[in-house]
């Protein structure tokens, strides 16, 4: 086992605890995870394109109260991981981005069913019991922070499992592929574009925002032709 | 420096780690107790048992938007500093408790965040560098992150049980409205880059380029409902593109 592994799994564990317990600064989020993931592995470019349109995927995706929702953050590491693994030449595969983003899709679900599973074990682990009329400090610290601890064990474990799995799921898939690979582009863009105005409906929808939203499209379309 | 400067730094350090310990009895209960700690061991500095009675008060069942949860802690600090009653203490928290989650959910998860991420993939999309989108995104959305922090925290020792009228009066109002015009725009934005198959990185061909924009606009229609379906048509495209391949 490199050290690159080694990293991406404590990459994992570390984007893991950033999604709720520590410090919420959003490393979690699909773009930056995945992109450093790519960077750790030798990939950046990969990483930041599987963290994008997992980022555009994702937009909509909200944490509000208890709600339980997948986990995006250690899912986009753990699909650069795959990707990484399962990649044979240096350029960008359109195909195993299409495999890595569905196999991403597929494991926040059940890396979101880990953090349903802490949060539970935490009631077990670190919640004041309702009878309680009394706690020591040390109690406090020590079951907190043992929780802290708890979560990056979790991120870790989930990062290296899906891994493991992905990697080699990914490169026996790979070969098999039978269309080409500007039609797994074609696909990607325009879920990436579905995504991506659907996240609209954040700001009040169209109906609120018709001027801005226009002048924006006008602007990308200025850009695409300035850029090109 | 003084005590209390040393203990309202440590409960804005801890007030980062307030949700380690989230569970589904006492939501941040456990976590908010952590981030009180050093302001209760001034106030119960030598009697051990209100101590441990007050952080058993603490540690029971608790919610707020994490980014918020330094103005709570401000003013429960102020409050248990200035010997209020423990049941004005609790009656306070459960009053703030729903309003501090949704203004924060509206705010930070549904209008600051989204935004900044909306401009790093339009960054990225408009050919930026792999490292300009991501650390963009970090630097911009962790300056608001921070200052939502320390406002609150400041504003909440300030103004004790009279936060929610400052609330009312302050920039938090006037920044929604500039994240809903904000906002709008860089979707508006992002819609030809991704069409354009900018996300990619590779450039599709016209008929799909089309077929995006058409999918965009459904995307506009149904919102987050197109989530499920879109994720199904990708595993199904990604299964009939194997399965071609199986079969040749």
């Amino acid at each position: 086992v490199s050290l690159s592994w080694l990293a991406v799994t404590l990459w994992g564990g570390i984007v893991g605890v950033d999604d709720a317990s520590f410090p919420q600064a959003m490393v979690s989020r699909p773009l930056p995870a995945a992109t450093l993931a790519g960077l750790v592995l030798g990939r950046p470019l990969e990483g930041a394109v599987i963290g994008a349109l997992l980022e555009a995927f994702s937009l909509t995706t909200l944490p509000v109260g208890a709600a339980r929702f997948p986990e995006v953050g250690t899912a986009a590491v753990a699909a650069m991981g795959a990707y990484a693994a399962a990649a044979t030449g240096r350029a960008l595969d359109p195909v195993l981005v299409l495999l890595a983003i569905v196999f991403a899709l597929a494991w926040q679900r059940l890396t979101g069913v880990s953090v349903t599973l802490f949060r539970h074990l935490n009631e077990r682990l670190a919640a004041v019991p309702l009878d309680s009329d009394g706690v020591d400090s040390g109690w406090i610290v020590h079951r907190h922070l043992l929780a802290l601890l708890a979560d990056l064990a979790r991120g870790m474990v989930v990062t290296v499992v899906g891994v493991a799995v992905g990697g080699p799921v990914l490169a026996r898939l790979r070969p098999l592929w039978g269309l080409d690979a500007a039609s797994a582009v074609g696909v990607l863009t325009v879920c990436a574009a579905a995504f991506a105005a659907s996240a609209l409906s954040l700001f009040g929808g169209l109906g609120q925002r018709k001027r801005t939203f226009l002048a924006g499209v006008a602007c990308g379309l200025l850009l695409l032709v300035i850029v090109r | 420096m003084s005590r209390m400067g040393d203990a309202e730094r440590s409960m804005f350090w801890r007030s980062f780690a307030v949700q380690a310990s989230w569970n589904y009895r006492t939501l941040i209960g456990t976590g908010f107790a952590y981030a009180l700690l050093p302001v209760l061991r001034i106030r119960y500095g030598g009697d051990p048992d209100g101590l441990r009675r007050a952080l058993a008060r603490h540690g029971h069942l608790f919610n707020s938007h994490p980014y918020l949860v330094p103005l709570a802690l401000g003013a429960v600090a102020r409050l248990e500093l200035e010997g209020a009653d423990a049941a004005l203490v609790e009656r306070f928290k459960a009053a703030v408790r729903g309003s501090l989650g949704s203004l924060g959910d509206r705010l930070v998860w549904a209008g600051w965040r989204p935004t900044c991420l909306l401009l790093a993939l339009a960054l990225f999309g408009a050919g930026a560098p792999w490292w300009a989108a991501a650390g963009t995104f970090l630097l911009i959305y962790n300056i608001g992150h921070v200052a939502l922090r320390l406002w609150g925290l400041r504003v909440g020792l300030k103004s004790g049980v009279h936060v929610g009228e400052r609330l009312r009066t302050s920039v938090v109002g006037p920044a929604q409205r500039w994240l809903g015009g904000i906002g709008p725009f860089l979707v508006g934005l992002l819609i030809p880059v991704a069409a354009a198959g900018s996300l990619v990185g590779v450039r599709p061909s016209l008929p799909w380029a089309v077929t995006g924009f058409a999918a965009a606009a459904i995307g506009l229609r149904f919102g987050p409902g197109i989530r499920g379906p879109a994720s199904l048509l990708l595993a199904a495209f990604a299964a009939a593109g194997l399965l071609l391949g199986a079969l040749e």
